[in-house]
């Protein structure tokens, strides 16, 4: 699934590339530069070349889209009677980390997180407040982007997960109580 | 903040055209729409015409397009469910629309944009349609 292309033109850069590389730069793409110890006689210090990190840090936003994925996960592996509910809006969580940047590992290693409810619908209640925190934070960043691309990028993911609110009302409203 | 930069003017002239789609639609719609629907339908005729404002006053106005005399819906409005549809498929398109928005503007504009991204995904949902990853 991909952001789709705008009126503004084409836009040919992988946005998964984009917001890594904008976000996870320190780690990615970053020279580390490490100073030799001196003394007062000793030359200036001398700048030396690290091989960039073989680590990719994950951007705070991956690591919530994942959590997110969890938490539906974690849901549905205890209710799985809401499969057919709440499937599909797992998978566009799975859509907007691969959006971010996350791997096929990731997904394979995530933890499912339990939810901390005594019921279905409250299960559900849960996972509209993530939703909306995520839809609030999500705006946040592409308040802050630098690029258009990111700007772009997070709008879209943070309409997508205000979306999911009224979808999951409209879910919760057909679960019984028991 | 007026905008000046061809991209920019492209993005929130954009919008303005459809904003004025949806101001149609959403006045064509209502006469098949009774109850809630109907309410929400003529809410957001101000919601959005108030958004043509808001968005007209971001760039020169020679530049902000003239109000068409018509409108034909992608697909006709002859009943409650095309009605639903319509207004369903505006509001996806309107995500889309603010996205770009949001890209070219800053600040407060830009805020506006992202938030009314936001609303029109919630408004697609409401109107009857299954949420998407990157609503279009």
């Amino acid at each position: 699934m991909e952001i789709p292309g705008g009126p503004i033109g084409a836009r040919p850069l992988a946005r998964r590339r984009v917001l890594l590389g904008a976000i996870a730069a320190p780690v990615l793409g970053a020279t580390a530069v490490a100073l030799a110890a001196c003394g007062s006689d000793e030359p200036p210090p001398e700048a030396v070349d690290i091989d960039p990190s073989p680590t990719v840090e994950k951007s705070e936003a991956l690591l919530d889209e994942l959590a997110l994925v969890g938490a539906y996960e974690g849901t549905l592996a205890i209710y799985p009677e809401l499969r057919g509910s709440l499937a599909g809006i797992t998978d566009q969580h799975r859509a907007h980390a691969r959006e971010l940047g996350a791997t096929e590992a990731d997904f394979t290693d995530l933890a499912p997180i339990p939810p901390k409810a005594t019921n279905a619908r409250e299960a559900i209640t849960n996972l509209i407040s993530r939703e909306r925190r995520a839809a609030e934070q999500r705006a946040q960043t592409a308040e802050q982007s630098e690029s258009a691309e990111q700007v772009r990028a997070f709008t879209f993911i943070a309409a997508s997960e205000s979306s999911h609110v009224p979808e999951l009302r409209d879910i919760r409203s057909g679960v019984s109580r028991s | 903040m007026t905008y000046t930069q061809p991209d920019a003017i492209a993005a929130i002239t954009r919008a303005i055209q459809t904003e004025q789609n949806y101001v149609f639609a959403a006045g064509l719609a209502g006469a098949f729409l009774r109850g809630a629907g109907r309410r929400r339908a003529v809410n957001q005729l101000a919601e959005h015409r108030a958004r043509l404002q808001a968005n007209a006053v971001l760039v020169d106005p020679s530049d902000v397009p003239a109000t068409p005399p018509g409108f034909t819906p992608e697909s006709p409005i002859t009943n409650p469910k095309t009605a639903r549809s319509a207004l369903a498929a505006l509001s996806n398109t309107l995500v889309g629309v603010y996205a770009d928005v949001a890209s070219v503007t800053e600040g407060a504009d830009r805020a506006t944009a992202i938030a009314w991204a936001q609303a029109s995904a919630r408004d697609a949902v409401r109107w009857g349609v299954a949420s998407q990853a990157f609503p279009t």
